[in-house]
């Protein structure tokens, strides 16, 4: 069958379940042993999302219209995520086909809602798959969560969680203020690297796949294509401003992006190939005048843990209009292709639905996941890793985390119902 | 009504037509090819693959034995349908004067000793079977060209009635040069048989003469295809295949079509592979074990790590990464780590590099690439 075919390196999660910190792998084998210590609980909150990109701001916004007290942390200075601080512009998965055979919009919702007030702005380019520009999305989503009373601590790094019976108590805090506790009703992990999730117990996927980082280029509209000399440079892609191009980083190997000391090896090297690369550009006759813009804040990670949940989506449940009873959204397609198990058929790829379970940890009564480790099957990766997807699980997640945190029931013992219902009040697309 | 031995022959005919019906799975279909002695012998006789399936045509053969040519009276389809068109002439009866079945034969072995198992082709099994087998893939022109080989024999009994099973038909010379030998067995002292023996004898002579003339008379290997995995090279495969079809309904991923490209006769109706729609499935080996003829080898899916079908090739210019476009598709559905990307002159972008010595030509590439960039090409 060849939706078994995708064969990016994988490794198995060895996590239990327990109540102990599970802190990165020590190298040498040499370690040190933290003295015991208090640590001040400065909030609580109803909801508490970890992760400021479109899975984290998409539930913040969808937990806060729904009553509940959310707080949102964020390691950056931006909300975002890698769409914005990552310069990943492409607003991906918009569109998929439908029953019918027409290509339908699988954006709805609040991911919609962002997309919309930015080409209100004038800041997209294309209807299908937009182009985005960074500021204004930081800007909107800005914004977007302030209208909708979400509280957002930045520069605040989630470090560890505090179990107790299978539940989350506290969430740890990295701050400029020292470690600090937050008490939440109901965690949303949307780290992306699915941090929360590990440190929870949880069992997980890891997957390794390329790493990159994005950079923009600035005067493109100012190349002189009647030069002396002048030759056709890569210089990237449209963005809304005619005179900036982005520049996206097609990584060459399959990298572990949960080992900090390669993460800190591959930034320098990409630092370094980025300028070069720009400095053969502009020494191109006719490209004097382009410059490099920035590069982008957040390295390009593409995958690292995938939750291994109640359901795990597959390729093929996403190629076949496989439907679900807890459907909380569907994605759109954007570069893999119908499979039959025989027949490959080019753009027929469908929308597809997303289980409420796939956002469900095994273990843990109080937390979902969303963004790009939600529980899918490693085939699925292309689609299930993309802004438009995240924007989709974010949503669900944190209409689910509402609902949870108003019955103080477990997120396995919820009436799928009622967050249905809820997701729909804030123009979802289920099915 | 009482049951009566020639009841067996119509149950017989029944079942072959059953067998050979399109909805049936694979397997079954070409399972009647298995019982004829005659394409046993010829894929033996050529060294080509000799499968257990092959005891069953052993086991008809033995039978023959005990019962004259019985193959032909209680198993053989093709012969009911002689048998049908010829009665439709009426009584009238004209016997061919001359049988030749012995030597064809004799003629078709000694060939197939020498690699050539051309006349496999006209096996009545393979024939009746290749007339129903084609319309397993859609009514198109492959399925009218292997029908061709039935309707030739309906017109062929309803001019010479009886002609063909009595005096042409190989299979049935094969039975008689069997009970040949039992008689001279049995019964040493035969008059007639020194008479029989020396047309035997020159139809021999004939086979080594074509075995070693034929090979001269091909065309060579200029035009190289994407063949099955596990096939013959060129000219061996041209020759050996029976043009049954099998393979190309055993494919799971339908990628096995029967050549009609008519400018190339010698290849007509042989398997070739086209990756427009699929793939090679590497953990497969269905056209292997659905080949009677041995044309397609028996292989197990691990050699296929090994087995050069075609090679990628990629043109590079309309590349999705020159773009700066997310994809790896290639990459990623390689399951023979045959594609790594390459640093170019800008290092950000990365360009797929097909690695010789790992390709196999199994085009999953091909299939998953979305610009449609990559073809699958015979290895030179």
């Amino acid at each position: 069958m060849g939706t078994q075919c995708v064969r990016p390196d994988r490794v198995e999660s060895e996590s239990s379940p327990g109540d102990e910190t599970r802190a990165a792998g020590s190298a040498g084998g040499e370690s040190i042993l933290e003295p015991r210590r208090e640590i001040p609980v400065v909030d609580d909150a109803d909801v508490l999302v970890v992760g400021g990109g479109p899975s984290g701001v998409a539930a913040a916004i969808s937990a806060s219209r729904a009553g509940a007290r959310t707080l949102l942390v964020e390691r950056y200075n931006h909300l975002g995520g890698l769409w914005t601080g990552g310069l990943v512009l492409p607003l991906l998965s918009t569109h998929g086909l439908g029953k019918n055979q027409q290509q339908v919009r699988a954006l709805h919702g609040i991911g919609n809602e962002i997309y919309e007030r930015l080409k209100e702005m004038d800041m997209t380019v294309e209807e299908v798959n937009p182009v985005i520009d960074p500021e204004a999305a930081k800007y909107v989503l800005e914004v977007m969560l302030k209208e909708s009373g979400t509280r957002v601590y930045y520069h605040s790094w989630a470090s560890n969680v505090i179990l107790s019976d299978n539940s989350i108590q506290a969430v740890i805090l990295e701050t400029k203020s020292g470690r600090v506790a937050v008490r939440p009703k109901v965690v949303v992990d949307c780290t992306g690297d699915g941090d929360i999730l590990h440190w929870a117990g949880e069992d997980f996927v890891q997957m390794n796949y390329e790493i990159g980082l994005v950079h923009r280029l600035g005067n493109v509209d100012r190349i002189n294509r009647e030069a002396a000399g002048y030759r056709e440079m890569k210089i990237g892609g449209k963005t809304p401003i005619p005179s900036v191009n982005w520049v996206n980083m097609t990584g060459r190997e399959y990298e572990d992006a949960l080992d900090f000391k390669r993460l800190s090896e591959l930034q320098r090297q990409h630092r370094i190939e980025i300028w070069e690369d720009f400095q053969q550009i502009k020494n191109t006759p006719g490209h004097e005048e382009v410059f490099l813009l920035d590069t982008a804040p957040q390295q390009g990670v593409r995958m690292s843990r995938i939750l291994d949940g109640e359901y795990r989506l597959t390729l093929k449940d996403s190629m076949t209009y496989q439907t679900f009873d807890d459907s909380i959204g569907v994605s759109g397609a954007w570069i893999s292709v119908l499979y039959d198990g025989t027949r490959f058929e080019w753009d027929k790829r469908p929308v597809w639905q997303i289980p409420y379970r796939c956002l469900v940890p095994k273990k843990t009564h109080n937390l979902l996941v969303a963004g790009r480790c939600f529980s899918f099957e490693e085939d699925l990766f292309q689609d299930a890793r993309i802004i438009g997807t995240c924007l989709v699980t974010g949503h669900g997640a944190g209409a689910g985390a509402a609902v949870a945190a108003a019955s103080g029931n477990s997120v396995r013992e919820l009436d799928v119902r009622k967050i249905q219902d809820l997701l729909k009040r804030q123009n979802a697309l289920l099915g | 009504m009482a049951f009566r031995s020639t009841h067996i022959r119509w149950i017989v005919f029944g079942l072959a037509i059953f067998m050979s019906l399109p909805f049936l799975p694979a397997p079954f279909s070409g399972l009647y090819l298995w019982g004829s002695p005659f394409i046993m012998f010829n894929s033996a006789a050529s060294g080509k693959s000799l499968a257990w399936l092959h005891l069953f045509g052993l086991a008809t053969l033995v039978a023959v034995i005990f019962k004259r040519r019985w193959i032909c009276r209680y198993a053989c389809p093709t012969g009911v349908i002689c048998d049908l068109s010829s009665s439709a002439r009426g009584k009238r009866r004209k016997d061919w004067k001359f049988p030749i079945n012995r030597y064809l034969a004799v003629f078709a072995i000694t060939l197939a000793l020498f690699n050539i198992p051309v006349l496999m082709v006209i096996d009545p099994f393979n024939l009746f079977f290749m007339g129903f087998e084609g319309f397993r893939t859609g009514f198109g022109l492959h399925a009218i060209f292997k029908l061709s080989g039935i309707v030739f024999l309906i017109v062929f009994s309803l001019l010479l009635p009886h002609a063909w099973c009595k005096s042409v038909c190989p299979l049935g010379g094969m039975q008689l040069l069997f009970n040949d030998l039992k008689k001279r067995l049995t019964q040493p002292k035969n008059p007639e048989a020194s008479h029989g023996d020396r047309r035997t004898f020159l139809a021999g002579l004939a086979g080594i003469l074509g075995g070693l003339l034929i090979p001269r008379l091909m065309p060579g290997r200029d035009d190289p295809q994407i063949r099955p995995p596990f096939a013959l090279p060129e000219d061996e495969l041209n020759m050996t295949c029976t043009r049954c079809g099998n393979c190309s309904s055993a494919c799971p991923t339908n990628i096995i079509f029967q050549s009609l490209d008519v400018k190339k006769p010698e290849r007509l109706l042989t398997p070739v592979v086209s990756f427009l729609d699929s793939y090679c499935l590497p953990e497969c080996n269905e056209c292997g074990k659905a080949c009677p003829s041995g044309a397609i080898q028996q292989f197990v899916s691990e050699d296929k790590k090994h087995h050069v079908m075609g090679i990628a090739r990629i043109q590079l210019e309309r590349c999705y990464h020159q773009d700066g476009r997310e994809c790896n598709q290639c990459r990623n559905y390689c399951r023979y780590n045959a594609i790594e990307m390459k640093k170019t002159a800008l290092s950000h972008i990365g360009l797929p590099n097909v690695v010789k010595e790992k390709c196999v030509g199994c085009g999953a590439c091909q299939v998953v690439c979305p610009p449609r960039v990559i073809e699958i090409v015979p290895p030179s």
